[in-house]
């Protein structure tokens, strides 16, 4: 989150920091972690949903001074015209009552609120996992560039008279193959052994969710 | 024309757009009072129309942010155009027929009505006079029975929607499937163009793709679709959808990416992850014609494993000597004797540049604005440039 300052404002009673129009103004994000160009995104995600929460907040508490204001002029003209000896019919709003249709909107507010959280949630984890999928890759392709170079360079001092192109060529694709393989293979069984783990854990854990029930 | 129910009692008949502009101006500036309460309007508007009708609540997804947005926009817009009326007819009469296939019927436009009222009321409070509920209920009438004669004319020529069956899930990557969907109507579309597909297990949710074939004697479709992280449509037909499902699809829109018949110049086609979609359907239509025009298609990834669909282009490639297709790789690695370095229109630019020659772009959205400023500062005409834009 951005640096924050100023007093605690409280709503409804919950004490949350509300954002107010100047924090957003001059909200700074950090750097970008290393390697990577601007601020960083993760941040500015963080802070965009956190205003968005905060203006559902609002038009939530909106809507009930709404609600106690239309309650009140509705007792107002209740009273002025009872007073009036009910010379005027009385104005009931028509259809469903306000108290209703806010209830309504503040359960769909929550149903959005869970869906944003949840895809920006499998955003992240997909993103992380992409991320690291190329590092993984990436890192492969490093080392088997510098194997088939050192192949090539190995080839050229050994091969003399005999040199041609097309056999450094080969020398330096099979030991880029060789490389990347022995990379992969390595990651890949760091993997299963980490999926294995998890498998044991669960085959062992006693069954303690039983008492977390209802 | 059928009878809109609404308003109540009165002949829709005797509805019109208000009469001077002093009454356009009302609707204007009460609209403008409204809209300052921003997202609440939509959300007291969807509240009132669920509870008083019930019913109504299943055309729509379980989550309505974005809806709603789409609500307040299009109401603005109206407003926006009220004098504008041949502009709004338009907008109007698409929007009834797009609204074919939300199965929106007559019946529904009454209690819509009701809603809009309620609500504007509900915001204006002292201000809602009985003039102003007049002239709203008014405009209303008239565009409801403007879409509605959309819908109409839209249904003389095609269904509300098309189901198709599932007959192929190809998970080609990790997070990309190619799918091949049976209308079990035909639907009529050309190449380029774009369809909507819904799946039951999203429902109320449509998402735009575009089928990567020229039409065929079967009528099947084939949909390139990438899992976009967080996504709900996509992740679904990614991951889950299975052959035999059933999905519905929407009329095709979108002519920006179409072949003119009557067009003679050559095109260079650039294309980023599954916007190669479109062209595969572009390719092989050009295969049809008479003269086919010649075609350079840079197709680009960030990695070589996301040119998915290579070995097939490279073979339509040796069938076709108008055809070429390079393949761009992004992401630092080495140009191999199979990919050029670069992103697809980086590397188009080096083999151009070919003022002369249509050029289309299909991708991500950041692909295409990026692609566009590309081929535009190398001084490629806007004429010469075509893009689908939703």
């Amino acid at each position: 989150m951005p640096a924050s300052n100023g007093p605690v404002p409280e709503l409804d009673g919950r004490a949350l920091t509300r954002l107010t129009p100047e924090r957003v103004r001059s909200a700074t994000f950090p750097r970008a972690p290393l390697g990577r160009r601007g601020v960083d995104e993760e941040e500015i995600r963080r802070f965009l949903i956190r205003v968005a929460e905060d203006l559902a907040a609002r038009d939530n508490a909106e809507a009930n001074l709404r609600a106690e204001n239309s309650r009140i002029k509705e007792h107002l003209v209740r009273w002025q015209s009872e007073q009036a000896n009910r010379r005027n019919a009385r104005l009931g709003p028509q259809g469903p009552s306000i108290e209703a249709v806010n209830a309504m909107s503040r359960a769909q507010q929550q149903a959005d609120a869970f869906m944003a959280q949840a895809q920006d949630y499998a955003r992240r984890v997909t993103t992380h996992a992409r991320e690291q999928a190329d590092s993984i890759l990436r890192d492969a392709h490093d080392r088997a560039e510098r194997a088939a170079e050192e192949a090539a360079q190995d080839y050229r001092h050994r091969a003399g008279e005999g040199y041609t192109a097309e056999v450094e060529e080969m020398q330096r694709r099979v030991a880029y193959l060789r490389a990347f393989g022995h990379t992969m293979q390595v990651q890949l069984h760091a993997a299963a052994q980490a999926f294995m783990n998890e498998v044991d854990k669960i085959a062992t854990e006693p069954l303690t969710s039983q008492g977390n029930r209802s | 024309m059928p009878s809109v129910p609404w308003p109540p009692g009165r002949s829709p008949t005797s509805s019109r757009w208000p009469a001077d502009v002093s009454g356009a101006t009302r609707l204007q500036h009460s609209w403008d009072l409204v809209a300052q309460h921003g997202d609440q309007v939509a959300l007291h508007f969807y509240s009132h129309l669920f509870l008083a009708h019930p019913e109504v609540r299943d055309l729509f997804p379980v989550g309505m942010a974005v809806q709603r947005d789409r609500l307040v926009t299009a109401l603005g817009r109206i407003v926006a155009d009220v004098e504008n009326h041949d502009q709004l007819t338009a907008f109007l009469r698409q929007l009834g027929a797009d609204h074919r296939k939300f199965a929106v019927v007559a019946d529904h436009y009454g209690p819509v009505g009701e809603a809009l009222l309620a609500t504007l009321a509900h915001f204006l409070g002292d201000r809602w006079t009985a003039e102003l509920a007049r002239e709203w209920t008014a405009a209303y009438g008239l565009v409801a029975q403007v879409m509605l004669a959309g819908a109409d004319d839209a249904a003389m020529h095609s269904p509300p929607w098309w189901e198709a069956l599932v007959t192929r899930h190809e998970q080609v990557a990790l997070d990309l499937a190619v799918l091949t969907v049976r209308p079990r109507q035909v639907l009529p579309y050309r190449p380029g163009q774009s369809v909507a597909v819904e799946t039951d297990l999203r429902p109320r949710l449509w998402r735009y793709y575009s089928p990567a074939n020229a039409p065929r004697t079967d009528g099947s479709l084939d949909f390139h679709v990438r899992y976009v992280p967080g996504g709900i449509v996509s992740g679904a037909l990614v991951h889950t959808i299975g052959e035999g499902d059933l999905v519905r699809l929407g009329s095709p829109v979108g002519d920006n990416l179409t072949l003119d018949p009557a067009g003679q110049r050559d095109l260079v086609l650039v294309a980023g992850g599954t916007g190669v979609a479109p062209f595969k359907a572009l390719i092989e239509s050009n295969a049809t014609a008479e003269q086919p025009r010649r075609i350079h298609l840079f197709w680009g990834g960030r990695r070589p494993e996301d040119l998915y669909d290579l070995p097939a282009l490279t073979a339509l490639c040796e069938r076709h000597s108008w055809l070429q297709v390079t393949a761009c790789v992004s992401d630092g690695f080495r140009p191999t004797d199979r990919h050029e370095q670069g992103t697809a229109v980086e590397v188009a630019l080096k083999h151009g540049p070919w003022p002369h020659r249509d050029h289309y772009v299909c991708g991500s959205p950041e692909m295409v604005q990026a692609s566009l400023t590309h081929l535009r500062e190398a001084g490629v005409a806007p004429e010469r440039l075509r893009h689908e834009e939703f």
